[in-house]
């Protein structure tokens, strides 16, 4: 007797962790199978370039052979340079190869039945795309009562922002329970070229001792045992801005050019446009956008309307195929039209299509005065011209042919694994910003970040001027727009040691540029990776030649970092895969290579089932019902593949009976509040509960998050200051795994 | 009053001259003589009910519709070879002829058989046939009579290996409770440290046996000693799937090859790399019956050579079993036996008559000239024109995973919701379109379909649902106030769209939703809402947990008392009639509601699965599609 079951194949896709280790084909972490029994993290700060290392040691409390999915969510800006399992004594590596190769000597190892993996970047496919945030990799053999080293780098350019940097380590899971970590040790180094006036950490989980601290250099350690990992690691830094804004870095080993970064600290300056502003939002509402990329797009709409000023003006102009603006002409920001707004864009469907064109012009034809287009999208166009170059030229174009006054500034909040980064970079050229945020990494600090710089310009005419120009080649900026209170950066090679002089704006240094000089270890890479940028921007506007493609592949097999034309081929018996998410009913779906000619599922109640072979989607499938019986959880579901060599693989798979959704109970520390008083949630949840929301009109959504000490999930919201007594309800929302979706709604009454 | 027997008539593929049969024999659980064991249920003991399946008066009303019979197992039993599958069991004549045919839900209880052998239970010491009927018990037959001995434990219903252990005894194999000892008298345990394992093969005899599991190697029960034999011992893969002995080797077959086990230890791996369903020793040779690529043969001494496959093989088929008659071995597959004799002559017993594709039902619909088109759970569909008796099977890499077929008349096309897509056919069942997320769709998954006021379609999604019109498609689902993305069931009256979801019930007023519905908030009682149907003012709504509760124009909700604390109906198969209103069920067979009476009653006379799938009215009949086959009922003898 079968049940109809809702279930999906599970992707161990991470949603913000720092090295989890999943023991078989577990959904979550088992301390009595795999146990983190240290976990070492050293960080290096230079001038902005965050160097991690983690180094993680598991022991198998079982008498058998383990194997584990390891997974780790980088953050946003972060590139992985280096991954490697111990086997034993021996350091197994992973490295960089020619995507072509790549995939060649993927195919070539797998058919002598080890296992290899493939990390890659750049694909269109949403979840071919996760790839280039969340990092997988199988670990096996584990081997009983034993342990398993496991070791793992990844670099990151700091913005600063307001005269301050921001650092931060995922290591509480979104995704996971957390992890309690045997022993752990940090240790982090924060020097900086520009005077440092403070910083803080601001993770309490972590109590870090300070051994250096002077104006340039801070040393932080900490060394504890059975720390659980119930929170990030994260600390901010002020900078100091005046007299030694202008800095430079250089680096050379003796052989080849050297490399140089220029960074001039931009001082804070007073706000400006303090008059009333035009906000034109346009919205995407295509089918691309479904799931985490419209719920991120949707909290940063809100966040962008509630932070409008009374005098501000504003439209919502939803599109994907078509065009639906909220209103004809930009209406004001009041709080009743900004409700009205919000409910508008809740209630107009996604459609399948982008014309971005079409976005665009809509939104020039509504710019005025001291006006601001904010896109908000992936940048996927489908329609009305879909090459990155013609959209451009056509908006640069309309732009251009505006009046001065009514141009707006283009500001561009990008959105998703998979978005359009080189496009919307495009765009933000026409006097904006832009701004990117993966589907998966907490969005905060970036979304503030950009709202802040709504309301002021960048700096005009920044450049740096490196004296004598014939020393100097491929120079290029880190940043495209800089505001006063951010930091901007130049990285160039430089042919012969020797005097220099360096200016930026007014800001000028002189110095000697050395023949050998290796502290500054960081600048090599840094460079190529702009040069890569820089080459990738030239494909997109010329096409694709040879020449160029050689040189990136080049520059990110040296420095060790993916590109499109390169993939990161983790070691034999380690394992990177890419998972499916399907929610949905039980259809199985696998993916594999093209040497494969026959899957067959086996599954844990006993049914075996051949899958069938879909050439249009490359894809093998099968169906299945799970027994009336089964209860909701995860489950493996072997899989055997065979090859037109005859050869047998066995692989496994999870799916995952999630047949309800999340139960929860909210409790408010009261039912009566004033405006400006902030309400207290405590709700109680199931495990499944990924996400959870309270929503209460005219005030920004609150993330409901776990607490340990409260021993529930808690939050906050502020009762606006301009709702009007009366009793409304503030709506809790919890949404699983498998996207379903549990509501409850509590009454308060605010008071006069 | 003795049964009229039933010829079949035996012919090869899937077209019969006569694809519809009329029942002369039902099984009806309520009305045939019972027997209960004295045994209380002591330690260990199962207690269990005998139930002799004599015919009965049987009303004529019944007709099953031919459908592959889906062999599992075979056994040769007092000069005649029997076939036991989906279908039911089979008895041939030595010349090859069916003679008998034992049906599901007709002579049989409805549910499936599986595995058979021959055995000598309890003190006469006369042999009779055993079948497995998962979910219902054991089926004994004599050659003249069928009893269903049926666990009252369900667990112990959930049966996977059969042996006939000797000295009048039979091994059960279970899913959750080992392996259970019955002497025609009792049932019981056979070892608690076997309690709890999923069995998946015996072998041997009561004091010396060897058992499959699913995930921990095989075991081998010697006098009293449990030995365990695994991956770490040897085996290539820690499933077992088959086992066969010969003399003092035992042959463990599992997914990637068969292990040969002597003295304790795993000697070698013998057709490494082969999916090993099902085993036999013949002449020197083990025989593997794998999943996919029919008969492999391997020498029984090694170092003589390496596996092949066999002269008498069936190119890609499924062997799922071996059973010997005097002469010969004979292999099982789903439409055929294989013979696998000593001369090198392969032959092939062809056993046909299917009207239809495929058993596992999982949508119907009727068109406009009276055929009826039957969706399978991933076979694709039929087209069947019953009286041309003439069928059009429709099958490729889209269509096949069907979910709800909707006949659209003004339109002269057929809309086929599937797992990959939804494609639009003409009446003839060609092609015209198929829509997937490059069309808007919000999923390619299309779990229902249902028209709009004024032109279009609500097509419903595990991912939410989307608006096909003239204006193109637009799509809505949680975060626009759909009260959860799982869409099961949509259905319009007027500009009203009901949608059914996993997690409650949502009302649109044209595309603008305008209330939801859950357990929180409403008298709904359970939250997954799987089918609807059009009452009146009001709906019938189906729910996956809590049965069919009624939804009035005013909003209200009100349970059918009738229902049972628990009812699961299934994903659109729900229909009304003028004189009833007809769901089917998981484990209820049909649900039946008498308008006169307002009552609801429950049925599984005649229906081949108490899993009932998809319900099709047509005349005075109802189609009733469940997961192992399809039959036609007067609508009458419902009511």
């Amino acid at each position: 007797m079968k049940r109809l079951a809702v279930l999906w194949i599970c992707s161990v896709a991470a949603w913000g962790d720092a090295g989890v280790l999943l023991p078989g084909t577990a959904q979550q972490p088992d301390t009595s199978v795999l146990a983190l029994e240290e976990m070492a993290i050293d960080v290096t700060i230079a001038n902005g370039h965050a160097r991690v290392l983690i180094r993680q040691i598991y022991a198998n409390r079982t008498p058998s052979v383990q194997e584990g999915t390891y997974i780790f969510a980088l953050p946003g800006r972060a590139l992985i340079s280096d991954f490697a399992v111990w086997d034993d004594a021996t350091r197994i590596p992973g490295v960089i190869l020619e995507r072509k190769l790549a995939r060649e000597l993927y195919q070539d190892i797998r058919a002598q039945a080890i296992d290899p993996g493939l990390l890659q970047m750049g694909e269109r496919d949403i979840d071919e795309a996760r790839r280039t945030s969340i990092f997988t990799a199988k670990v096996v053999p584990i081997p009983p009562n034993g342990f398993k080293r496991i070791e793992i780098e990844y670099q990151e350019r700091l913005p600063v922002e307001r005269m301050e940097g921001y650092f931060a380590i995922p290591l509480r899971p979104d995704m996971y329970r957390a992890q309690t970590a045997g022993r752990l040790w940090i240790t982090l180094t924060l020097q900086s070229h520009h005077t440092m006036d403070g910083f803080e950490v601001l993770s309490k989980a972590y109590s870090m001792r300070v051994l250096e601290r002077g104006a340039n250099q801070v040393k932080l350690a900490l060394e504890s045992r059975n720390t659980p990992l119930t929170e990030d690691f994260a600390l901010k830094y002020k900078l100091r801005g005046g007299a030694d804004s202008l800095q430079v870095a250089a680096y050379r080993d003796g052989t080849g050019p050297g490399f140089f970064e220029a960074s001039s600290l931009i001082g804070g300056g007073p706000v400006e446009d303090a008059g009333s502003r035009t906000v034109i939002a346009l919205f995407d509402a295509s089918l691309s956008m479904q799931w985490e990329k419209l719920e991120r797009s949707y909290q940063a709409l809100e966040a962008l309307l509630r932070s409008l000023r009374p005098g501000d003006r504003f439209n919502v102009i939803l599109f994907n195929s078509q065009v639906a603006p909220f209103a004809s002409a930009p209406q004001a920001a009041s709080p009743e039209t900004i409700e009205k707004a919000l409910a508008f864009l809740k209630s107009q469907k996604l459609r399948g299509g982008t014309n971005l064109t079409l976005a665009l012009e809509t939104g020039l034809s509504q710019s005025g005065p001291a006006s601001y287009l904010v896109l908000i999208s992936d940048g996927g166009a489908t329609e009305g011209g879909v090459r990155n170059s013609r959209i451009h030229e056509n908006y640069a174009r309309k732009w251009s042919a505006l009046p001065a006054e009514r141009r707006p500034r283009t500001y561009v909040y990008g959105v998703g694994d998979d978005a359009n980064g080189p496009l919307l970079k495009l765009l933000a050229r026409q006097n904006g910003v832009m701004e990117w945020v993966r589907s998966t990494e907490p969005a905060e600090f970036k979304l503030n970040a950009f709202l802040s710089k709504i309301g002021r310009s960048p700096v005009p005419g920044l450049s740096l001027a490196a004296n004598p120009p014939s020393n100097f080649t491929l120079i290029y900026p880190l940043e495209e727009g800089v505001f006063p209170g951010s930091m901007a950066q130049w990285v160039g090679q430089y042919a012969n040691p020797g005097p220099a002089t360096f200016q930026v704006g007014p800001a000028r240094r002189q110095v000697t540029l050395p023949a050998q000089a290796i502290d500054n270890a960081y600048l090599p890479r840094a460079w190529a990776k702009a040069r890569v940028d820089a080459l990738l921007q030239k494909i997109d506007r010329e096409g694709e030649d040879a020449a160029t493609i050689d040189e990136i592949i080049r520059l990110s097999r040296k420095y060790k970092f993916v590109t499109p034309y390169t993939s990161f081929l983790a070691a034999p018996r380690a394992l990177l895969r890419p998972r499916l998410i399907r929610p949905g009913d039980p259809v199985l779906r696998v993916r594999t290579d093209a040497a494969i000619v026959s899957v067959v599922a086996m599954f844990p109640f006993g049914l075996t089932k051949p899958l069938r072979f879909l050439p249009g989607e490359d894809v093998w499938q099968t169906r299945f019902l799970a027994p009336a019986d089964l209860a909701d959880g995860a489950y493996p579901v072997r899989l055997l593949l065979r090859d037109r060599q005859g050869r047998v693989f066995r692989e496994s798979k999870t799916f995952v009976i999630a047949s309800k959704p999340p139960v929860m109970n909210v409790k408010l520390d009261k039912t009566r509040y004033r405006s400006g008083e902030t309400i207290r949630l405590a709700v109680q949840a199931s495990e499944s509960a990924r996400t959870i929301t309270a929503r209460l009109y005219g005030a920004p959504p609150a993330q409901i998050r776990w607490n340990a000490r409260a021993k529930a999930n808690t939050g906050e919201i502020v009762v606006p200051a301009h709702l009007a007594a009366g009793r409304y309800r503030i709506r809790v929302t919890a949404e699983d795994f498998a996207h379903n979706i549990a509501s409850q709604e509590v009454t308060i009454e605010v008071a006069p | 009053m003795p049964r009229k027997r039933i010829w079949l008539t035996a012919a090869a593929g899937l077209i019969a001259g006569a694809g519809v049969y009329f029942g002369s024999a039902a099984w009806k659980a309520d009305t045939l003589l019972r027997r209960e064991t004295g045994a209380t249920a002591a330690e260990g003991m199962v207690r269990f009910q005998e139930v002799p399946l004599d015919s009965g008066v049987v009303p004529p009303g019944y007709e099953a519709i031919g459908a592959p019979a889906s062999f599992r197992g075979g056994a040769a039993f007092r000069g005649r070879v029997y076939l036991a599958g989906l279908g039911g069991l089979v008895e041939f004549e030595s010349d090859g002829t069916p003679a008998r045919v034992f049906r599901p839900g007709l002579e049989l209880p409805s549910a499936p058989l599986h595995h058979l052998i021959t055995a000598a239970v309890g003190p006469s010491g006369e042999p009779d046939l055993w079948a497995s009927a998962p979910g219902e018990g054991l089926i004994r037959f004599d050659g003249s009579r069928l009893t269903l001995i049926r666990p009252e434990e369900p667990k112990a219903r959930k049966i996977t290996a059969l042996l006939a252990a000797g000295s009048g005894r039979l091994l059960v194999g279970t899913e959750k409770l080992g392996v259970l000892r019955f002497d025609g008298a009792r049932l019981g345990r056979f070892h608690p440290s076997l309690d709890g394992t999923h069995v998946t093969a015996l072998a041997g005899e009561e004091s010396d046996f060897w058992i499959g599991t699913i995930g921990g190697g095989a075991l081998h029960w010697q006098g009293g000693r449990l030995e365990r034999f695994s991956e770490n011992e040897g085996l290539p893969d820690r499933q077992v799937t088959s086992i066969a002995l010969d003399g003092p080797a035992a042959y463990v077959g599992t997914p990637l090859g068969v292990a040969e086990i002597r003295a304790g230890k795993v000697v070698r791996v013998v057709a490494p790399g082969y999916l090993a369903q099902s085993l036999a020793i013949r002449g020197g040779r083990l025989l593997v019956g794998t999943a996919e690529e029919g008969i492999v043969e391997a020498p029984l001494q090694a170092a003589s050579g390496r596996a092949r496959r066999a002269a008498q093989s069936c190119g890609g088929c499924s062997v799922s079993a071996f059973f010997a008659t005097p002469a010969e071995i004979l292999a099982v597959t789903p439409d055929r036996i294989l013979r696998v004799g000593a001369d090198s002559a392969p032959a092939a017993l062809n056993v046909g008559g299917a009207a239809i594709s495929d058993r596992n039902v999982s949508a119907l619909a009727l068109d406009s000239t009276g055929r009826l088109w039957i969706g399978y759970f991933d076979r694709g569909l039929d087209i069947w024109d019953a009286p041309a008796n003439s069928v059009r099977h429709i099958e490729n890499e889209r269509i096949f995973c069907v979910n709800r077929i909707v006949p659209d008349a003004d339109r002269g096309e057929v809309l086929v919701a599937t797992a990959n897509g939804l494609a639009v056919l003409d009446a003839l069942g060609t092609e015209r379109r198929f829509l997937t997320k490059a069309d808007g769709l919000i999923a390619n998954h299309v779990t229902d379909i249902a028209a709009r006021a004024g032109g279009g379609w609500t097509i419903a999604t595990p991912a939410g649902i989307t608006l096909l019109d003239p204006r193109g498609a637009s799509s809505l689902y949680a975060f626009h106030g759909l009260v959860n993305n799982h869409a099961y069931s949509v259905a319009s009256s007027g500009a009203t769209t009901l949608v059914g979801t996993l997690g409650g019930l949502s009302l649109l007023d044209g595309d603008a939703i305008t209330a939801s519905y859950t357990t929180a908030n409403s008298a709904l009682r359970h939250n997954w809402i799987s089918a609807l149907a059009r009452d009146g003012d009001g709906w019938l709504v189906g729910t996956y947990g809590a049965g069919v509760m009624r939804f009035t124009p005013d909003g209200q909700w009100r349970e059918f008392p009738d229902w049972r604390n628990k009812g699961e109906v299934n994903p659109n198969a729900m229909a009304a009639t003028a004189r009833g209103v007809y769901a089917g069920t998981l484990g209820q067979g049909i649900a039946i509601y008498h308008r006169e009476s307002r009552r609801w009653s429950f049925s599984t006379s005649g229906l081949p699965s108490r899993n009932v799938t998809a319900i099709q009215p047509a005349g005075e009949y109802l189609y009733v599609g469940t997961d192992n086959g399809l039959v036609r009922i007067r609508e009458d003898r419902l009511q």
